[in-house]
């Protein structure tokens, strides 16, 4: 049984369907990626994901049916978010913002020990640790929200298009953390990216989503190969 | 100095509302205008278990109370329902809360004038040539013990951090698996707590009836927006410097005497929001683009 599971998914917004039956799966330690144009529907399949819309279908994540769940008690299972717009608390520190992250732990010493883990990760971050959250660059940001889903010691992290909007030396840095993450720590991944050269090489599988419905899924290698990925999505 | 003293005194009790007033909107992001009126229904609460016999010490611990569950119905009943809209709406809620609290008001305990014993006794203390009474020595105790315990309770502990995450960003909040919907409530319960001993440091001072809190919220209002709206320290040093501002202006300027005196806080909160929008200890919003 994989780890997160998505059969017949039907969402949207009020009465605009946006999905119209995806079928997905991932692996326990595995990572995918959710490929597609602008408006094919990838935000929205990680907000029913996490319960912040209308949904219906079937979503089971570690063998537990979570479709009719709301978004904190899908969180506390084990699900982590980094919606796109990062979601950062502007109005806390970056210490607060982290903390808050792991406001559902009780384990003090060791949500001590990850702050200093997610300021290894990401070195920016230490240096502005008293700072705003607001006050941030676009880059800083996205490392922040990294960061304190990682605080909540997520079993799956779901990420929203963390190169949105980033300088390529700063999306080859949130990625190299990411390879890192999934090296070191084995972390499950479902990751929504525009870019599909820096996702396909991060992940082991991923799908093509078009107007609400899949259409290509796979090992990352042979999607990585389709001529229909490389012309609309690699640009070769 | 007893001008001093007495500006002190009179914006202490700004103060105690202004407080409840920062700490709605720290927890939840909203301005309540209905806070001086759910007060004022914790007072008449107060009144009535005083008339039954209570002693008051354990009438006001009983309003306190009731206040929280008083506030944490609110929230539940009426403000969840505006949950995800636009913070105006919730506000113009708020209004219609006041409108109907007072109605309430009237309608169980009348419109009458009714004393409201003090928590203090009616002696006058006297230092650095000013006279004081005890309940005036008390209210500026209690306030300044209340913001200490305020900062604590947001800065150092996890309720105060899940307050202020909630607050912040509720879709990010729920995202980290805070229950926002119970944080909300809890944020209304402990401002309408708050609201509620502010109502009880006022009531033995002004005669109390439906009205009591009506230009205590306009002084408390320009405290808190002044102290920078999410400042429990700013709220108060802003009350008193408002105290002291209306006390002494309206006592040497002759032109502003007691009719004006109204006024005087709200120019003062005007000349200082033109210099800094974001109030004495509100931090200016900052976006990186």
């Amino acid at each position: 049984m994989s780890f997160l599971e998505v059969a017949g998914l039907l969402a949207g917004y009020g009465a605009a369907e946006v999905l119209h039956g995806i079928d997905l799966a991932v692996a326990e330690g595995g990572a995918t990626a959710v490929l597609g144009a602008n408006g094919a529907g990838k935000t929205t399949l990680l907000r029913a994901i996490t319960g912040e819309i209308r949904r219906s279908g079937r979503i089971a994540f570690a063998g537990t049916d979570i479709t009719s769940r709301r978004t904190d008690q899908i969180a506390r299972l084990g699900i982590g978010h980094v919606p796109q717009g990062r979601g950062t608390l502007n109005r806390l520190s970056v210490r607060d913002n982290l903390l808050a992250g792991a406001l559902l732990r009780r384990d003090r010493r060791e949500v001590k020990a990850d702050v200093e883990d997610c300021l290894r990760l990401f070195p920016g971050l230490g240096e502005r640790i008293d700072a705003s959250a607001a006050a941030l660059s676009g880059g800083e940001q996205q490392m922040l929200a990294i960061s304190r889903a990682l605080m909540g010691r997520p079993r799956l992290l779901l990420l929203d298009e963390p190169s949105l909007g980033l300088a390529p030396r700063v999306t080859a840095e949130v990625f190299a953390a990411l390879h890192r993450l999934r090296a070191e720590r084995g972390l499950t991944l479902l990751l929504v990216e525009q870019n599909a050269r820096i996702a396909l090489d991060l992940v082991d599988a991923a799908v093509v989503v078009e107007a609400g419905r899949v259409t290509l899924t796979g090992p990352a290698a042979e999607i990585a190969g389709d001529d229909g990925v490389r012309r609309a999505y690699l640009g070769v | 100095m007893q001008q001093i003293v007495d500006g002190i005194t009179a914006g202490s009790i700004y103060g105690a509302l202004a407080l409840a007033l920062v700490l709605v909107y720290r927890s939840t992001g909203l301005v309540n205008f209905a806070q001086g009126q759910m007060a004022v229904v914790s007072v008449y609460i107060g009144w009535s278990l005083v008339e039954i016999g209570l002693p008051v010490p354990l009438a006001v611990v009983l309003t306190l109370v009731a206040s929280l569950v008083i506030g944490a119905l609110t929230e539940r009943l009426l403000i969840r329902r505006f949950e995800g809209q636009e913070p105006l709406v919730a506000i113009v809620a708020t209004v219609a809360v006041l409108i109907c609290f007072n109605g309430l008001i009237n309608l169980i305990w009348g419109g009458s004038v009714r004393a409201f014993p003090s928590l203090f006794p009616d002696d006058v203390v006297s230092f650095l040539g000013a006279r004081a009474t005890w309940g005036d020595v008390g209210t500026v105790a209690v306030l300044v013990g209340t913001v200490a315990l305020l900062q604590l309770f947001f800065l150092r502990t996890r309720l105060g951090l899940a307050l202020r995450t909630a607050a912040d960003n509720p879709s990010s909040a729920r995202l980290l698996g805070l229950p926002v919907g119970s944080l909300l409530l809890v944020g209304w319960g402990l401002a309408a707590l708050l609201g509620g001993l502010a109502g009880c440091l006022v009531a033995p001072s002004v005669p109390l009836q439906p009205n009591m809190m009506d230009t205590i919220l306009v002084y408390a209002l320009a405290a808190a927006v002044l102290g920078g709206l999410d400042s429990p320290l700013g709220a108060v040093v802003a009350a008193w410097l408002i105290g002291i501002v209306e006390t002494v202006a309206g006592a040497n300027i002759n032109i502003i005497g007691s009719d004006l005196r109204i006024a005087v806080p709200l120019v003062l909160l005007a000349l200082i929001l033109l210099v800094r929008p974001q109030g004495l200890f509100g931090r200016r919003d900052v976006e990186r683009l």
